[in-house]
């Protein structure tokens, strides 16, 4: 099979994910707290104080989902490079890595269950993400148009 | 696409062609960067500082041999990104052979 050229090779994808993880954040944590703040704030003030939170919060929401992406990509490269495959295995083992590495300041017992959690996490977006791949495969399986009552399909 | 988004959309399994595992100037000096930022902040007590903790509970949460087992693995790193450094500005590590070879042909 030829190489895949759709996305950037390894080194320069984790700088990628990096910032599209960390501009997913900062989108999902401006809803977030603009909702948040909006509900949160008195009348005559909503929008001042939906703006304000967007402001203390969302930038800190991007920066954890940054963070996070960019292990994850490192780490994905990494076990890709050491592995010399791809398959659904590195992102598990990618994932048991990240979560360890956030969680490492909670103490050893914080980094042992979260990294088996984000593991079992990733295992199973992995999984769920297999199963409608070949669900949708075989909707989309081809099909022999229906042939009219009474013809005989032509003989070779 | 990424990473990220081969997690929820992921690719046939297969094996990587040897061009997309090979080693680069910009994977060395990635390594050498994050291995060695790393290990330097694994080697510091930062890690355990919690002052909204007691000594006792700091100590429980953090034993010494997990302590110490996240300082070896931070010289481990150091010594890791020194490596992939050396390797990258001396290029020590290069088949002589097969470069001679390649540049006759």
């Amino acid at each position: 099979m030829s190489a895949d050229h759709t996305r950037d090779p390894c080194p320069y994808v984790i700088l990628n994910d990096f910032g599209g993880a960390f501009a997913m954040g900062v989108i999902g944590g401006c809803v977030w707290h603009g909702i948040k703040g909006f509900r949160n704030s008195p009348y005559g003030e909503r929008f001042p104080g939906a703006l304000s939170a967007i402001k203390s919060r969302a930038p800190g929401i991007g920066g954890n989902f940054g963070v996070w992406g960019g292990l994850f990509s490192t780490y994905d490269c990494a076990v890709k490079a050491i592995r010399k495959r791809e398959d659904p295995l590195n992102a598990i083992i990618a994932g048991f890595f990240v979560g360890g590495s956030l969680a490492i300041r909670g103490g050893w017992r914080h980094t042992r269950n979260s990294a088996i959690t984000c593991a079992c996490l990733l295992g199973v977006f992995e999984g769920v993400g297999l199963m409608f791949q070949r669900y949708m495969a075989w909707q989309n399986k081809p099909m022999a148009p229906p042939l009219p009552d009474g013809q005989q399909p032509l003989a070779a | 696409m990424s990473n990220i988004v081969n997690i929820f959309n992921p690719k046939p399994s297969r094996d990587l062609t040897p061009e997309e595992y090979a080693d680069c100037l910009p994977c060395q000096i990635m390594a050498t960067f994050g291995c060695i930022t790393a290990g330097s902040y694994f080697l510091t007590d930062r890690l355990w500082n919690d002052p909204n903790i007691s000594l006792k509970e700091n100590l429980e949460k953090n034993p010494i041999w997990w302590r110490n087992s996240i300082k070896g693995l931070g010289v481990l790193l150091i010594g890791y990104g020194g490596y992939r450094g050396l390797e990258a500005s001396w290029g020590w590590n290069q088949d002589q052979k097969t470069s001679t070879k390649l540049s006759e042909k």
